[in-house]
């Protein structure tokens, strides 16, 4: 999530003053602030809970190394949230990669002459009505790490973390038109998996 | 315009990004075709579906794991070092 869901305030300069003094309270003060929050972002990138903390300890060394990079009157949740997704893809990128899954097969298929093969039909409620329970928040959480890898990147940090189609492509080496690309499928690729639980009976 | 041309461009029209010749044809695709309707209709729920999965995870806001944070502190003192 971008600036809306945070709830803090700029950071001070007295605070920053403190943490860059090397003031360890200062340090533990900004740690127990922001872990929490900062390992739920971490999980949504790595599923194993173990990388999933390292990822946030290895972003808040870097943050700690980098206070000088820090705007003053910036979030500091933002800049941290930033630094933690890094930490995160930095670990996906040093594991071995395992060859993908095609996403082919999520997506839309259609006859010679351009029509759906599976027509779409209406869902069982609107989004805001299946978000009320939370067992459907989960379903949503389970398909989205259901997608391949390269797509499934695209499609948090876009849509989940807000980055715009230029920092996204910046940060996993891609083109901005494969970027769009690699969005649009997997949006679609989640749709198709939402759309199996959520489709309403055909009559 | 058919279906598929139509899922092709659903993502540039959602973000108004079609000229307007082909917008006008994407809208005209979904007046005569009733599952486009419900495909843009659930494109739309997906987007908001797969925006708001984790806002209740982190409106919880629990306190941080105190071993994690004991981590974090104890790395930092050997990074110091």
């Amino acid at each position: 999530m971008t600036d809306s869901t945070d709830n803090d305030h700029p950071a001070t300069a007295s605070l920053l003053a403190r943490l860059r003094a090397g003031e360890e309270a200062a340090f533990e003060l900004m740690v127990r602030a922001h872990a929490s929050r900062l390992l739920g972002v971490a999980r949504r990138f790595l599923p194993s809970e173990d990388d999933a903390r390292d990822a946030v300890q290895e972003a808040f060394l870097a943050a700690f190394r980098n206070l000088e990079g820090f705007q003053e009157g910036a979030r500091l949740s933002t800049w941290l949230h930033r630094i933690t997704v890094n930490a995160a893809l930095m670990k996906l990128r040093s594991r071995r990669r395992r060859p993908e899954e095609p996403i082919d097969e999520l997506l839309p298929q259609f006859d010679d002459q351009g029509l759906s093969t599976h027509l779409p039909r209406e869902w069982i409620g609107h989004a805001h009505e299946l978000l009320e329970r939370e067992e459907v928040r989960k379903f949503v959480r389970a398909s989205i790490h259901k997608l391949p890898e390269s797509y499934r990147l695209v499609l948090l940090l876009r849509d989940i973390d807000g980055w715009d189609t230029q920092e996204t492509a910046r940060r996993l080496d891609l083109t901005t038109g494969a970027v769009k690309i690699r969005l649009h499928r997997a949006r679609l690729a989640l749709r198709t998996l939402l759309a199996a639980r959520f489709e309403v009976e055909a009559s | 315009m058919n279906c598929r041309e139509y899922v092709e461009f659903l993502m540039a029209y959602v973000n108004d990004e079609l000229p307007p010749d082909q917008a006008d044809a994407f809208r005209q695709h979904i007046s005569d075709c009733p599952p486009c309707i419900n495909y843009l209709e659930t494109y739309h729920d997906t987007l908001e579906l797969e925006k708001r999965a984790y806002e209740e995870q982190e409106a919880l806001f629990e306190e941080a794991p105190e071993n994690l944070v004991k981590a974090i502190l104890a790395a930092r003192g050997e990074d110091k070092a």
